[in-house]
């Protein structure tokens, strides 16, 4: 009743389940628990045709261990390179975590919307991240950079539970010296060391003693819930309107395509309506669905 | 389009003549004491007076568990898609293939799903008119046309006007290629209409239960977080039967085993089902999750497609383990949210 077709994607009909071969040509341990992975999809159709925005995601497969979403966390500018940042959590992930460079895996995407809810040129960016959150606010935050002065002001928030927790270490101190753009790390409380020079205490917390002016500023806030929720509030409660300040959400998925029912929240997609949304959707949005 | 009047020897020569061609025949067909959709060897396995079967169309075009992907050690990826038998499903009720109508939209919600899609091509529905409804049945009020006799969404249609006496109209071009492979029988005449007409008024009568699916929307849309969910999903045990024998749920997991990936239902019933990596789980509670199912079928759907994701066939009470009954859960939903109360926001 089968019919195989060896190297796949070659059937005149292609099945968007079958992930393109790729290659991880770099990694770099960040943190205990998150590495990035650079992957290189293989000569061929698919490598020159693979385009993305930040904000959308890609499906990773460990063969014979399955396949997960991950939020693209490289810029679109760099020419074409793919990075994702993998938190160990599960049993992809770890078996993500256990491949070195050179191995093969599969990638199958771009899916979902991306951060360009709005026109973005010219404005006063705020970034607000915890944890692995960072990884899809990277991917947009290296793209602004890349073109500096087609934006206004950037502010970066970012928390990780300790210092060793935080990913993108020399990223932080590079983003830092460039001109108009202040960032601010911090930890939560118990999680400092001896030497370090950040804040302490939780992202929400930091971000309101900013008192960010909401004068052409668009906000992007990613993280666990609470802390999207939060700081939401915070800017919300500073002026800026619930369209501008954007998330991203994460639900469970497998076919990241709309059609495994999985990542719903309400009638709402994660994978095909999202996974950027704005506050002003989110708030539509049955609390107990994500 | 082209009609005919059959008998049953007629019917069972023209099985005979599709499957001479090369068809597959999948019909309703006695399986030990289940009715079940199933590969029929002769016409006369095919029956013709029955209650729906056990499984739906469903699971001919989208397999409990298939095969997608297999890889080698080396990471090369070998795509394993189905065939292109061709098949003829007969004797499908209008529910059954209103459902197939449903899945269709899903399985190519902007992105097509080849292994759907290959299936539901060499595919071919013959369906076969209601005459008697069970108590169970509600299909004339969801919508989109669907009724005992509905025709629209299948390729040929069977009406059984009297013992051993069936019409047999074309309904798409697939319809009138297949029908002129019956050689027997008598071409209708408007008389056999008249008939047909009559058995589609009576067998319409006979289905008492109703619906306004659009009140049902507007009292589910708004009352989300009503305790009558809580109320109505004491008594189920999340077994997943429902989701399971349902002609529209379509939900599915993707796994890989040892070389291969494999994808196979899944149920938004059950509590892995949305729970994500970091243990935090959005439909932690089982009434969560049978509002889940609940709204995705009378209110989701709808949202996205401007579709009823029910079909009114009954499966869901009829096997359900506790006699969880969605029709009187979402007809009553109106007077009860108002007694059990709006509800505060029910984390």
């Amino acid at each position: 009743m089968m019919s195989r077709n060896r190297g796949g994607r070659r059937m005149g009909e292609d099945s968007v389940y079958t992930p393109y071969p790729a290659t991880i040509t770099w990694l770099r341990e960040e943190t205990p628990e998150i590495t990035t992975f650079r992957v290189a999809l293989e000569e061929g159709e698919a490598a020159n045709s693979f385009a993305f925005k930040p904000g959308n995601f890609v499906l990773i497969s460990v063969f014979g261990h399955g396949e997960a979403p991950f939020a693209i966390a490289s810029p679109p500018s760099h020419g074409g390179i793919i990075e994702i940042s993998v938190r160990r959590l599960g049993r992809l992930t770890q078996a993500l975590h256990e491949l070195s460079v050179g191995d093969r895996i599969g990638l199958r995407g771009p899916y979902g919307n991306d951060f360009f809810r709005h026109e973005l040129k010219g404005k006063n960016l705020v970034f607000v991240a915890g944890g692995i959150g960072m990884a899809p606010i990277r991917s947009l935050l290296a793209y602004v950079l890349d073109d500096r002065k087609g934006y206004g002001e950037v502010t970066i928030v970012f928390g990780a539970r300790t210092v060793a927790d935080i990913p993108y270490k020399e990223e932080f101190t590079r983003w830092g010296k460039r001109s108009g753009v202040k960032v601010v790390l911090t930890v939560d409380p118990g999680g400092e060391t001896s030497d370090w020079t950040g804040r302490v205490g939780y992202v929400p917390n930091i971000l309101s003693e900013l008192n960010l002016s909401p004068h052409n500023g668009v906000a992007f806030v990613c993280g666990p819930q609470i802390v999207i929720r939060l700081s939401a509030q915070i800017l919300s409660g500073w002026g800026f309107s619930e369209r501008n300040i954007i998330s991203t959400l994460e639900n469970r998925m497998k076919c990241g395509i709309g059609k495994c029912g999985r990542c719903n929240i309400g009638h709402i997609y994660v994978c095909k309506h999202g996974p950027v949304f704005t506050y002003e959707e989110i708030k539509k949005m049955p609390v107990s669905d994500y | 389009m082209a009609k005919k009047v059959i008998d049953d020897e007629c019917l069972n020569q023209f099985v005979s003549s599709l499957m001479e061609r090369g068809y597959t025949v999948v019909a309703p067909r006695k399986e030990g004491r289940r009715i079940v959709y199933g590969e029929v060897e002769t016409g006369a396995d095919f029956l013709r007076e029955y209650r729906n079967p056990q499984n739906s169309p469903k699971n001919l075009l989208f397999p409990r568990r298939e095969e997608m992907l297999s890889f080698t050690d080396d990471g090369e990826v070998i795509e394993v898609v189905p065939d292109e038998a061709k098949t003829v499903l007969l004797g499908v009720r209008p529910c059954d293939a209103m459902a197939v109508t449903h899945l269709d939209t899903i399985f190519n919600w902007d992105y097509g799903d080849v292994y759907y899609n290959r299936r539901r091509r060499n595919t071919i529905l013959i369906g076969l008119a209601c005459n008697t409804p069970d108590p169970t049945c509600f299909c004339t009020s969801l919508g989109n046309g669907l009724g005992p006799h509905q025709k629209e969404k299948v390729d040929m249609m069977l009406t059984k006007l009297e013992e051993g006496s069936y019409l047999v109209e074309a309904v798409s071009k697939a319809g009138e290629e297949l029908l002129s492979l019956i050689t027997c029988g008598v071409q209708g005449k408007p008389s056999h209409d008249a008939k047909a007409l009559e058995l589609k008024e009576r067998a319409e009568k006979m289905i008492t239960k109703r619906l306004d699916v659009d009140k049902t929307f507007k009292v589910l849309d708004e009352n989300f977080d009503s305790d009558y969910w809580k109320d109505v999903a004491r008594k189920c045990i999340g077994c997943g039967i429902c989701t399971y024998l349902c002609p529209t749920c379509y939900c599915f997991d993707i796994q890989d085993e040892g070389t291969s990936r494999f994808r196979f239902w899944d149920s938004c019933q059950f509590s892995l089902y949305a729970k994500h990596a970091t243990g935090h789980n959005p439909r932690d509670q089982r009434f969560k999750r049978y509002r889940n199912r609940v709204y995705h079928k009378f209110v989701y759907f709808k949202k996205n497609f401007d579709a009823i994701l029910c079909v009114g066939c009954g499966r869901c009470k009829i096997y359900c383990p506790m006699k969880v009954d969605i029709f009187k859960i979402v007809s009553e939903a109106e007077v009860n949210v108002v007694n059990l109360g709006r509800g505060e926001a029910s984390e």
